[in-house]
């Protein structure tokens, strides 16, 4: 069920468009259907549930909260900005993502104008990995410790800070239990049990 | 001849505009807040109650005596025969005894490494046969770079042609190898090098650079204590605290 | 759960002062992480990288650049040794050019105004609905009240296809602030006097000049690379230079001689010179003799200006006139009195700019070694395009709408359309409003005033290609009211700003490292044709100005204008007429003309000067008819300028060498250097104020606006003048580096009117300053 959790993820964070609003419906479905037992976005999900309909007024909230806006844009969706101290895009941590991702021969489609640590396109990555065997477990480890756990925390905080719509508070409550619970998943795994 | 290298800094064609610290700052991708080579601008009141500016670029001035390579305990700090006073980051641990032992004040700890920055007169770039980025991208053509071995060289041309000082005093000495040229006009004594309290050259430097010649890199460590490993120490607690914090 | 790391949202702000994010980021980084500190990094070595070509965006002189990129990013800019403009040299704001491709807050993806104008609530949108969306409004501005109806203001090297896109629209109203906001003034009144122009890139003998006569210049400081290095060699080399400003600027330390002229009282100074060259006979006898007219005339004008009537004036001693003068006169023709590189400040700007450009003639400086050279030209054609359909444009079809501030831009030729209706808003070459106004680049100022007072006509649709009409223009109330009024805004930039705030569509341009753009096609010693590649891939989803502006046409029924599929099949055809082609110059980066001696100073080689002045004369023009048919000549007369009171000051500001104009200040390797402006205050009046160094103080004009600033207590500037460095005191949030750091001089600068030219007065404020 990881894959389907960060693709869930990744699409909350995308374009609020009509279709995505579909694809996330149903993957909500599924997940409360079929999702780990006792995860703890249990309460988030069935929260999120009724915010998933199309509205065209989320244009404008995603646009304040991460394009462009008047004050400014809260919370900057790119992993360089809060990693690089210059904060800027296309840093060494971008390259580092982009190179992750040509070693499994994939790339950020050049139509969708988004960089490669774009919350939406590091979450997308992940669930790819998430979907592929054993083999990317290093990968999946090094972009969760080293790209998610060190700055997604910080962007979801900034997004709590400016009072987001109710469906961007909830995605950031999802993606900091996501990342927590999928962390803990692996101290657990890795560390021995007493 | 074995090459020496120099720089020269034509005060008087030197403009302020910061092409030359930008440059550095992209060529070796330093992080913000620090930086390998600087402009002074020094403002002061003439005798003649005139105000006056003066411009100081400066970096590592690559001393004939280099305190820092002293100061340094694992042997990271270095002399190269051309002149070049290095850093090699594979051995360099980060203690930070060599920056107050800078009395130009030319060296930092790099946040991103962990180990020291400073100016290599653009070594690799050097060694293959092009100018430091500084000297490249200089708007007025200020600063000048070369071997100063080479009667033909443009650096030993212009020293012969012009008188160009040396940032020194009667306290500081140590033979840089970065000339200035000011026109005749009295350095401020605001760009003069100055030993930092911190560096009491020689002798913290015996207890700690003894030991650790003898007991070699494993146990450099342990030589470190009251430096650079307390404070690694120090980052390690925080990182600790902080995944505390994160657990409840 | 999760806590945040130690989240703050302005910790930009803390940058530079302390290690800031990156502190902050290692005490945050989980355990795992750790193991990367000590690994062996990469910063020590040279790495591969590839190379193309390209010219800088970072300010308007536009120096030849070699980009370094690797792994698919621009990682060093050098500059191209061949180029002219800079001879391989780059200064700093053009090193820090990578750090507007990677700026966090660039213009991203297409949008469109949700809500109020000017409210900041956006919607991305397609390339396509945005395109349609702003062919469906001009259209319909141009079915309901004509082609007219449009403005386009452009302010930035890609700005030609916007105006090529808005002449074959069919609209007069096109404009550029580099003629009514900066360089106008002394661009004209060089035209007046010997028919070609001292703008753009300037064709000083700089190396070889003997003798700087310096008004205000600050060659180092508002630093263009090939002419500051240029100076500095031509000092170097032995010249004499005497520098005039209120203020000792890093140029007056450089200098041999410096005053500290009273604010706006050059021309006093310049008349005082002419007399001195002229009652003395120091001047160019061979020169005026053959080559000029109207000598007699000028002597009489000016002779009630002695050195004694202008001492008081300029607090310049009537001696030291006389002096420098002499001097001068000496190492004529290898001389040359430096006009300030914007020249809108006194309310006789014309003037001042007669002036100089009367005071070089005599020194017969044109065409003369260590004087001004005649530039070459690489002819490129533009491509065959259709006529345009306003007369006055048609035969700008040359330059395809690009800029030529030497064309020979006849305001008569072109004062009436074709229609007889419709003749440019901004009166810029329009009989009984502003006729000698170069109708090529208007007059932006008043081109805002047509918008907010919809006169002589309706403006109804606005297209901005760059630039910031707040920060560089000086009436904020006229601004606010034109972008409020107009139907419909379309903003292209790369960065968001204060104007382009209030844009209905904003359509997002890929910055100078990621595109194609037309030819540079520039005039030194030698002719030059450049190329500007793209270093990389555009980063997010944003296109260039001649693919934005050829889309639109296509949606207008204009595609005839833009008759290539692609720019790269634009530029390789330019280039082939020119007997080259795309993938040549992308080879070199820059294909040039041979020096030629004898085209660059024909007067040394016993050929007269080639003159031909807008009054139609084969002669320079001391008194230019053009200027008496009009009445205008009156500008060579000394006008009086404001003067503070005992309480107040001169406001005047001015260029740091690291920011240009409003456009840096959130740029954040530029901004390291500074962050903020200050406020420069005489200790005298300091003293008396009982401010000190550091501390804020409220800064008010006669209009009643005003700023809170920290001073600045230095000897370097005179008693009655305060000044700051110009382009902060941003206001737009989204600016996260620049936002509220310092005071928006342009909101205390003046704003009326130069009677002559109609561009704008900006150094007549008076001001006051107190504790904050």
């Amino acid at each position: 069920m990881r894959p389907q959790l960060y693709l869930f993820a990744s699409g909350l964070f995308n374009q609020p468009t009509p279709a995505r609003l579909e694809m996330l419906r149903g993957l909500l479905a599924e997940l409360r259907e079929a999702g780990p037992p006792n995860a703890p976005w249990g309460e988030t999900l069935i929260a999120l549930e009724p915010q998933l309909d199309y509205d065209e007024g989320m244009q404008a909230e995603y646009s304040r909260l991460f394009i462009l806006a008047v004050p400014c844009v809260p919370a900057q969706p790119f992993g360089s900005y809060w990693l690089e101290d210059d904060q800027r895009l296309l840093g060494d941590s971008t390259l580092e993502i982009k190179h992750m991702m040509a070693e499994y021969g994939i790339e950020v489609a050049g139509n969708t104008g988004l960089l490669p640590d774009h919350i939406v396109s590091e979450l997308e990555f992940m669930a790819y990995l998430a979907g592929l065997d054993e083999t990317a477990h290093q990968t999946q480890q090094k972009l969760l410790e080293q790209h998610f756990a060190r700055w997604m925390p910080q962007f979801t905080a900034a997004l709590r800070e400016v009072n987001p719509a109710p469906r961007y508070r909830l995605a950031a409550d999802f993606l900091d239990q996501l990342i927590d619970w999928d962390r803990l998943q692996e101290w657990q795994l890795s560390s021995p049990s007493d | 001849m074995v090459a020496k290298y120099v720089m020269l800094a034509d005060t008087v064609r030197c403009i302020d505009c910061k092409a030359c610290v930008i440059s550095c700052r992209a060529e070796w991708e330093t992080p913000m807040g620090y930086s390998r080579d600087w402009v002074k601008q020094v403002e002061f009141i003439k005798a003649n109650g005139m105000p006056e500016v003066m411009l100081f670029p400066g970096r590592c001035q690559h001393c004939d005596e280099a305190p820092c390579i002293e100061a340094c305990p694992s042997g990271a700090a270095y002399k190269r025969e051309d002149g070049m006073v290095l850093q090699d980051d594979a051995i360099c641990s980060g203690c930070e005894l060599c920056v107050p032992a800078c009395p130009y004040d030319a060296r930092w700890l790099n946040p991103k490494t962990n180990t020291i920055s400073k100016c290599t007169f653009c070594q690799p770039r050097v060694d293959k046969g092009l100018e430091p980025a500084c000297v490249q991208t200089c708007v007025g053509r200020a600063l000048i770079f070369g071997n100063i071995n080479d009667p033909n060289s443009e650096v030993s041309r212009l020293l012969a042609e012009k008188e160009w000082v040396k940032l020194t005093t009667d306290e500081v000495n140590i033979g840089p190898n970065h000339y200035y040229y000011t026109a005749g006009e009295a350095i401020p004594a605001e760009v003069m090098p100055k030993l930092h309290d911190r560096h009491l050259a020689g002798k913290v430097m015996e207890n700690v650079v003894n030991p650790a010649g003898v007991i070699g890199v494993g146990g450099m460590v342990l030589a470190f204590l009251g430096a650079g490993v307390m404070k690694l120490i120090g980052r390690r607690n925080e990182v600790g605290t902080h995944e505390n914090q994160e657990g409840k | 759960m999760s806590t945040p790391n130690q989240f703050d949202p302005s910790r930009r702000a803390f940058l530079g002062a302390t290690m800031g994010g990156t502190a902050l980021s290692i005490a945050g980084l989980p355990s795992q992480a750790l193991a990367r500190i000590n690994a062996p990094h990469e910063h020590e070595k040279l790495k591969e990288t590839t190379e193309v070509f390209g010219f800088c965006d970072m300010c308007y002189w536009r120096c030849g650049l070699k980009i370094r990129s690797r792994d698919g990013r621009a990682v060093k800019i050098d500059g191209n040794p061949e180029h002219p403009n800079n001879w391989g040299v780059v200064c700093g704001k053009g090193n820090a050019g990578l750090m507007v491709a990677y700026a966090p807050n660039r213009l991203k993806y297409p949008m469109k105004r949700v809500g109020k104008r000017g409210g900041g609530e956006w919607k991305q949108i397609s390339w396509d609905e945005a395109l349609n969306e702003v062919a469906e409004n001009l259209n319909k501005v141009k079915k309901e009240h004509g082609s007219q109806a449009l403005a386009l203001i452009g302010h930035g090297s890609w700005e030609k296809p916007y105006h090529r896109l808005a002449h074959a629209f069919g609209t007069p109203n096109t404009t550029s602030p580099v003629f009514g906001l900066c360089c106008g003034p002394r661009g004209l009144a060089n035209m007046m006097v010997v028919g070609r122009n001292l703008t753009g890139n300037e064709t000083i003998d700089l190396e070889n000049c003997k003798y700087f006569l310096m008004m205000g210049r600050n060659v180092t400081e508002s630093l263009h690379n090939g002419e500051t290095l240029g100076w500095v060699n031509g000092v170097a080399n032995g010249a004499k230079v005497v520098y005039f400003d209120p203020r000792y600027s890093i140029t007056a330390s450089k200098a041999d001689e410096y005053y500290a002229l009273r604010p706006l009282t050059d021309h006093a100074f310049l008349l005082a010179m002419i007399n001195v060259v002229i009652n003395e006979e120091l001047y160019d006898k061979q020169f005026v003799a053959e080559q000029t007219l109207g000598f007699d005339e000028l002597k009489e004008r000016v002779k009630q200006y002695t050195p004694e009537w202008a001492a008081p004036i300029t607090d310049v001693r009537a001696d030291d006139i006389r002096r420098l003068a002499r001097e001068m006169a000496a190492k004529a023709p290898s001389v040359f009195v430096y006009a300030p590189r914007r020249m809108t400040r006194s309310s006789n700007d014309l003037g001042t700019g007669l002036s100089i450009t009367i005071l070089n003639t005599l020194f017969g400086v044109w065409g003369r070694k260590g004087g001004v050279f005649t530039p070459q030209k690489y002819n490129v054609p533009e491509p065959d395009l259709p006529e345009f359909k306003h007369a006055h444009i048609a035969h700008r079809v040359k330059t395809g709408g690009d800029f030529d501030f030497s064309a020979m831009d006849i305001p008569s030729e072109h004062i009436v359309d074709e229609h007889g209706k419709y003749q440019r808003a901004d009166g810029a070459g329009v009989m009984g409003r502003w006729p000698i106004a170069n109708a090529q680049y208007g007059l932006t100022n008043e081109m805002w005033r047509a918008m907010a007072e919809q006169k002589p006509y309706p403006i109804r649709a606005l297209i901005t290609a760059g630039g910031n009409g707040f920060l560089n223009s000086t009436n904020y109330d006229i601004i606010r009211k034109a972008l409020e009024t107009i139907d419909f805004y379309v903003a292209a930039d790369v960065i968001p700003n204060e104007m382009n705030a209030y844009a209905d569509i904003l359509l997002p341009e890929a910055s100078y490292l990621e595109r194609y753009d037309d030819l540079q096609i520039g005039g030194a010693r030698e002719g030059y044709v450049a190329v500007r590649m793209p270093a990389i891939k555009p980063m997010h989803d944003t296109r260039d100005a001649w693919t934005i502006c050829k889309q639109l046409a296509d949606r207008m029924d204009l595609g005839a204008y833009f008759p290539h599929e692609s720019i790269k099949e634009l530029l390789d055809d330019r280039l082939k007429k020119a007997g080259s082609s795309l993938a040549e110059i992308e080879k070199v980066g820059i294909l040039k003309t041979a020096r030629d001696d004898k085209i660059n100073f024909p007067r040394d080689h016993g050929n007269p000067l080639k003159i031909k002045t807008p009054g139609g004369k084969t002669k320079a023009e001391f008194v230019p008819s053009m200027l008496k048919n009009m009445g205008y000549d009156k500008a060579l007369d000394y006008v009086e300028q404001v003067r503070p009171k005992d309480d107040e000051f001169h406001m005047t500001f001015g260029r740091v060498g690291y920011h240009t104009h409003a456009r840096t200040q959130d740029n954040i390797w530029t901004a390291d250097f500074m962050r903020e402006n200050v406020l420069w205050i005489h200790p005298e009046p300091a003293t008396k104020r009982g401010i000190k160094e550091g501390e804020l103080v409220t800064v008010t004009d006669q209009k009643g606006r005003s700023g809170e600033i920290k001073a600045k207590v230095t000897a370097r500037i005179r008693k009655d003048t305060i000044f700051m460095v110009h382009g902060f005191g941003h206001w737009d949030k989204r600016m996260t580096t620049a936002y509220g750091q310092g005071v928006a001089d342009s909101d205390l600068a003046s704003y009326e009117v130069e009677p002559h030219v109609g561009s704008m007065s900006m150094g007549l404020s008076l001001v006051k300053v107190e504790k904050a």
